[in-house]
């Protein structure tokens, strides 16, 4: 693997690799040696793992580190590798010629975009109640939604720990993720956040005051039964992007909110969500796309923008705060 | 040393966000009031380069205070924050001294770029 990754990314001018290691304790010495801009680490390597490395190299270093894993990995060790400090992941290339090479510009572009990031602090925040905000007395709007893909993890924590811990809204996203990194994945945002993060399950009533996360093993809609918004499977398959499709939810936000909806998409490569997005802002919704600087990838924001969905481009560090601002008076 | 500001909201989250933006601007904050009264005491008092003023507050609105700040004679300039569709709130603003405006929604920085102006 660490050939393969090495070609992708010595296809890049500006990429140079500078060591490779062949466990997590030779990959924190020569991190310590070499002091790169990136570190890309596997997870299961033999004697010292990923999970050793990165909490080594954090010990001393804010690198940023991108993990590569394998898409059927253990999701406690994916869990540990957000914990300890891994900045993103990316699934391995699975095999086969076309996917290969979506990865290898999905993992240049992730590469670039990490080498200019600045790893903040951990954020631990306790689930008290903090950093309050006076909302309007009358909401405008009834949900959050966000859509996200390639580099989304990282952009969506960044969104999610500026919001207050008060917000009156449901925010639901649909990462696209292998389905055993979304467990872990809403475990670290409800690590970074004081609200509460979950998985959504089919069934769930959607609250007020809660993230959910949807999972990866179907598609996720929603629908209106005796006055509540609940979760409910959705098994079409949707041309873009599946389980979780962000179409399909976007499409469901627009048919359950309408124009009460505000919908932001965050990097992405693709246009999974675009026509669904569009279905909101034409409604009248609150249509935000990550300004395409500030993304690793601008597929998904991009095509929303395209084609006329959004009334919005704002820099990722802005967009919790734009958003609470427009639920007050 | 940098130019003096002075933050009105009721929000403490908002007067965070605005507080961390004007300091990465290089901004000193020097007050914060989450009321009117709060607004013209520490207004009064610190006399500072400038207010960002949120025009809803628990006990007073925004144009009310702008009022009292003329009838004092504070020098400070004053950036309005209102919320979108207050066409004759912003007028009033105006009209009374605030020195610009800007409507919700915004971003930290649309806000650093109106103080710039406004203390340029």
């Amino acid at each position: 693997m660490r050939l393969v990754v090495s070609d992708i990314l010595k296809s890049d001018p500006d990429i140079n690799i500078m060591a490779t290691a062949n466990n997590g304790k030779q990959g924190a010495e020569k991190v310590s040696e070499f002091n790169p801009d990136v570190v890309i680490t596997d997870l299961v390597m033999p004697d010292y793992d990923g999970i050793y490395a990165i909490e080594e190299i954090r010990k001393t270093s804010k690198v940023p580190i991108m993990v590569l894993s394998a898409a059927n990995s253990n999701s406690t060790m994916v869990f540990d590798a957000m914990k300890a400090g891994a900045t993103d992941f990316m699934e391995k290339p699975q095999g086969g010629a076309t996917k290969v090479r979506d990865v290898d510009y999905e993992l240049v572009r992730a590469i670039r975009k990490l080498a200019k990031t600045k790893v903040g602090a951990a954020v631990s925040s306790s689930k008290s109640v903090t950093n309050q905000h006076i909302f309007a007395k009358k909401l405008p709007y009834d949900a959050i939604v966000i859509g996200s893909s390639t580099g989304g993890p990282s952009a969506v924590e960044e969104v999610l720990k500026r919001l207050p811990g008060n917000l009156p809204l449901p925010v639901i996203i649909a990462q696209h993720m292998p389905l055993n990194f979304i467990e872990p994945f809403a475990k670290r945002l409800n690590s970074v956040t004081p609200l509460q993060v979950k998985v959504a399950e089919y069934g769930d009533r959607v609250r007020d005051n809660t993230i959910y996360v949807l999972g990866g093993k179907a598609n996720t809609e929603l629908e209106e039964k005796v006055g509540s918004i609940k979760f409910k499977e959705n098994n079409k398959h949707y041309p873009d992007f599946n389980n979780p499709s962000v179409t399909c939810l976007f499409d469901a936000a627009s048919e359950i909110y309408g124009g009460r909806c505000i919908a932001i998409m965050l990097t992405g490569m693709g246009k999974d969500g675009a026509t669904g997005m569009k279905k909101i802002n034409d409604k009248g919704g609150f249509t935000i796309a990550q300004e395409a600087s500030t993304c690793v990838v601008n597929g998904m924001p991009g095509a929303a923008v395209n084609i006329g969905a959004v009334k919005h481009q704002v820099k990722l560090k802005d967009i919790a705060t734009f958003v609470v601002s427009v639920l007050s008076d | 040393m940098g130019k003096s500001i002075l933050i009105v909201d009721d929000s403490l989250y908002m007067r965070t966000v605005i507080k961390d933006a004007l300091e990465e601007a290089g901004y000193e904050i020097v007050g914060q009031a989450a009321n009117g009264e709060a607004a013209i005491d520490l207004a009064m008092d610190l006399q500072p380069d400038l207010i960002t003023l949120d025009n809803i507050l628990p006990d007073m609105i925004g144009t009310d205070i702008l009022a009292v700040y003329k009838d004092e004679g504070l020098e400070s300039k004053v950036i309005m924050i209102s919320a979108v569709g207050q066409q004759s709130v912003i007028e009033q603003g105006m009209e009374l001294g605030a020195t610009d405006y800007i409507v919700k929604p915004f971003t930290p920085e649309q806000l650093v770029e109106a103080v710039a102006k406004a203390l340029a």
